[in-house]
């Protein structure tokens, strides 16, 4: 197995596979955390909006904190707190949802609030809400809600369609592999290995190859990351179990797929 | 005693809703000793033949039998064993792994040979490296190589598990003619050593060295 290894990494025409095995995990590693990166960043917005707010109009921290995370609802005349509290049942983005009571001279009125955990889990509340005719709005600055939403939709776009191109980009350089070490696998069916004793070299093949690929583009990944979450003065949180496993599937569903379609192809014919 | 035996051999391809015939009614025995040159025109079907000789490909109706065992009945495993045990191959463009010495090229087919531990291998190896001449080349790389000393490397791993076929196919037709006596002397020693060898060539050399001259002509051999 050993000099399997050796023979195909030292396969010129390999080298290039190799190289875009690890651009190709670069930019799904980075891809995988956009979302991650523009949360990140927008937590950063919410605090720096907070800090100037407080320097400005002297309003209490907690205060401001809690208006990102809070929705209103448009009328509260027709729907009420038991109806809201059933609806919302189960989320668990909701925090609380109160009712405060405001005079106006001779009237008053009641408004209803829901509470929730993040500021970010407002636009999907909002959206779940707007879904059963429940109109709300949100207490902070509207567009900086719909920047986001529709920032975090390009990234989740971005991310699918990355996922899609990477296993599609994987299956052609896996096939090209295969092609380069065609003649050797030919030569293990002449010296009587088994077909299962072949399948799993070329299992060891592609993935020495593609291991390289996976474990150089995390490394650079997460440094590149590091350094433009350093830039922007923001943190970041990876989920590195998540990416290493959607990099696992990536590499081993293509290759046990073409495994079992070069073993269908007759060899000698 | 024959190693291999054909019995009304007959081979077809469809191609194009077109059927054509490769070989019909082979009836043939190879025997251990000795030296068999199978010759013909192009096309005429001498490579399949090699094939089905060496289990790679199969008749479409006949019998062949390898040391009296029919091979048509036999799985893919028990086929694959058959020419890991019994049969070493030959073949005109060398097909050495690049990318492996000339030590590692020989030993590749030893790796799934259970009767071989790691000592055993290396024995072997070095064994078979001083029979074909090649000491001083066991760490070099193939392309390091002659055409002669390739097909040298090749013919030393197709003796790696010890078989008692070696089929040949065209081994010398990418050699000049001073490596090509070379490699027919060292064939037809193989077969005074009491192997049974098949050759495939088109050269008439080989005739010099061959036991036994078949002619393949319109799928039949005489």
């Amino acid at each position: 197995m050993l000099n399997e290894i050796k023979s195909t990494l030292k396969n010129k025409s390999n080298l290039i596979y190799i190289i875009i095995v690890i651009i190709l995990f670069i930019i799904l590693n980075i891809s995988l955390n956009l979302k991650t990166f523009i949360d990140s960043y927008y937590n950063y917005q919410v605090e720096n909006y907070i800090n100037e707010a407080i320097e400005m109009y002297s309003i209490n921290y907690d205060e401001l904190v809690n208006s990102f995370k809070t929705l209103q609802l448009s009328d509260s005349t027709n729907t009420s707190v038991e109806d809201l509290k059933e609806i919302l049942n189960g989320k668990k983005q909701v925090k609380n949802i109160r009712t405060k009571e405001v005079n106006y001279g001779t009237s008053s009125a009641n408004y209803i609030y829901i509470e929730l955990n993040d500021w970010k889990d407002c636009i999907d509340i909002k959206q779940y809400l707007d879904n059963r005719g429940i109109d709300t709005y949100y207490q902070a600055e509207e567009t900086f809600y719909e920047n986001y939403k529709n920032v975090r939709s390009y990234s989740n776009i971005i991310k699918y369609f990355s996922i899609i191109i990477a296993v599609l980009i994987f299956i052609v350089v896996c096939n090209n592999v295969i092609k380069n070490e065609i003649k050797d696998i030919k030569n293990l069916v002449i010296f009587g290995y088994t077909k299962r004793k072949i399948k799993s070299i070329i299992f060891i093949k592609l993935f020495s190859i593609t291991f390289i690929g996976f474990f150089l583009g995390i490394i650079i990944s997460q440094l590149f990351l590091y350094l433009i979450a350093d830039i922007l003065k923001i943190k970041i949180y990876r989920n590195i179990i998540r990416e290493i496993i959607i990099n696992l599937i990536i590499i081993i569903i293509p290759i046990f797929i073409i495994k079992t379609r070069t073993l269908n192809k007759k060899f000698f014919k | 005693m024959s190693k291999i035996e054909i019995v009304n051999g007959y081979k077809e391809y469809i191609k194009n809703k077109e059927k054509i015939v490769v070989l019909n009614n082979i009836n043939t025995k190879f025997e251990e000793g000795k030296t068999y040159a199978i010759m013909g025109n192009s096309g005429s079907g001498k490579t399949t033949l090699l094939n089905i000789l060496g289990t790679l490909d199969v008749l479409t109706s006949g019998k062949m039998l390898i040391d009296s065992e029919e091979i048509l009945r036999l799985k893919e495993n028990e086929k694959a064993y058959i020419r890991m045990k019994k049969i070493g191959f030959i073949f005109q463009e060398f097909y050495l792994n690049q990318y492996m010495t000339v030590q590692e090229n020989i030993m590749q087919p030893m790796y799934i040979n259970k009767e071989y531990d790691k000592t055993a291998k290396k024995q072997r190896t070095n064994e078979l490296i001083e029979m074909m001449g090649l000491s001083q080349r066991k760490k070099h790389y193939p392309k390091e190589l002659s055409g002669g000393e390739q097909q040298r490397v090749a013919i030393a791993r197709a003796l790696a598990n010890k078989p008692d076929i070696i089929l040949a196919d065209e081994p010398t037709g990418n050699l000049d003619k001073n490596n090509e006596q070379k490699i027919f002397e060292i064939l037809n020693s193989l077969s005074k050593n009491g192997k049974c060898v098949i050759i495939v060539s088109h050269s008439n050399v080989v005739k010099k060295y061959a036991d036994i001259i078949l002619n393949l002509e319109e799928g039949k051999l005489k």
